[in-house]
């Protein structure tokens, strides 16, 4: 299939739109991958503290999971869809995000 | 000195609080809002504070806060997160006042520098708010003729000339400038013209 210069557009669109919602739970991931070293660290080791991150770490991975396959649900049979189809799987996509 | 306060501002929970727990393990007092517009509406601490604020969020945006801060004259550095950079956003952030914009997810350490930095950068800005209070202070402690004299002194003018311009005698125009020179702190005479400059008091005459 050939692309015109709106569907390029649209595309940038779209690419961002699921940056921005999986960089989310990443940046969540990090924050708190962050936080346990330094508990894991800290003398003593507050293992309460990071049993609890760990768990959110992990909530945050299923979170990015999700996330990823709404997109992919959403883009099922794409290659065949036009510009138009393709803005409203993005508004679909962002107004079913659970965040 | 109170200790130096993070405010995190995302509208993301998971995001908002897993920043906090980065802040708490290293030590640094975090406060989180979900909203711009309870952010705004809080008082600036009197120690040194930075603010840690998402780009994309409903009603407010990061740059719609950066943009309320600016009108209300505060100067609070902030550092800008952003799910999805592109260079005109940065553009914007940059002109909206951001010391640092960062793109999610970013790194435990390089965020925590940025919050190092823009701590640094507000408790140097800190230092120099209250100089200048204490200046404004000790400028309102002069009496009115006293500050007459400062503004002839901080021209150059002879004790003859600020005699005359006053109405006294010699005698009397040195006794007042000795008591400005106390009561400001100065020194000598470039000290008490760097701190007229300062409090923004203009020379009526000059030699």
């Amino acid at each position: 299939m050939t692309f015109t210069r709106g569907d390029v557009g649209v595309l940038a669109q779209v690419t961002a739109a699921i940056a921005d919602d999986i960089n989310q739970p990443l940046m969540a991931i990090s924050a708190n991958a962050g936080a346990a070293l330094r508990w894991l660290r800290h003398d003593p080791p507050q293992l309460e503290l990071l049993e609890g991150l760990l768990h959110e770490i992990i909530a945050q991975s299923q979170r990015a999971g999700s996330t990823m396959s709404a997109w992919q649900t959403a883009g099922q049979g794409c290659p065949a869809c036009g510009p138009d189809d393709l803005a409203a799987m993005v508004r679909q996509v962002l107004a079913g995000d659970d965040k | 000195m109170s200790a130096p306060v993070v405010f995190v501002l995302d509208d993301d929970a998971a995001v908002r609080s897993s920043v906090l727990n980065l802040l708490a393990a290293e030590g640094i007092d975090g406060r989180g809002f979900a909203a711009g517009a309870d952010f705004v509406k809080e008082a600036r601490p009197d120690g040194a504070a930075c603010l840690v604020c998402d780009m994309k969020m409903p009603e407010l945006s990061g740059l719609d806060v950066a943009g309320i801060l600016a009108r209300q004259g505060s100067d609070l550095p902030i550092i800008f997160l952003t799910g999805f950079g592109s260079i005109p956003l940065t553009v914007q952030a940059m002109k909206a006042g951001a010391c640092e914009f960062l793109t999610k997810p970013v790194a435990p350490e390089a965020l925590l520098r940025a919050v190092r930095d823009a701590l640094a950068l507000d408790e140097g800005r800190l230092a120099l708010r209250r100089d200048l209070s204490a200046l404004r202070e000790r400028h309102a402690s002069l009496t009115p003729r006293e500050r007459e004299t400062m503004t002839l002194v901080i021209g150059g003018l002879l004790n003859k000339q600020v005699a005359d311009a006053l109405g006294v005698s010699e005698i009397m125009a040195k006794t007042h400038k000795r008591k400005v020179m106390e009561k400001m702190g100065a020194r000598s005479l470039p000290d008490l013209v760097r701190y007229a400059e300062r409090l923004q008091i203009a020379q009526t005459r000059s030699r």
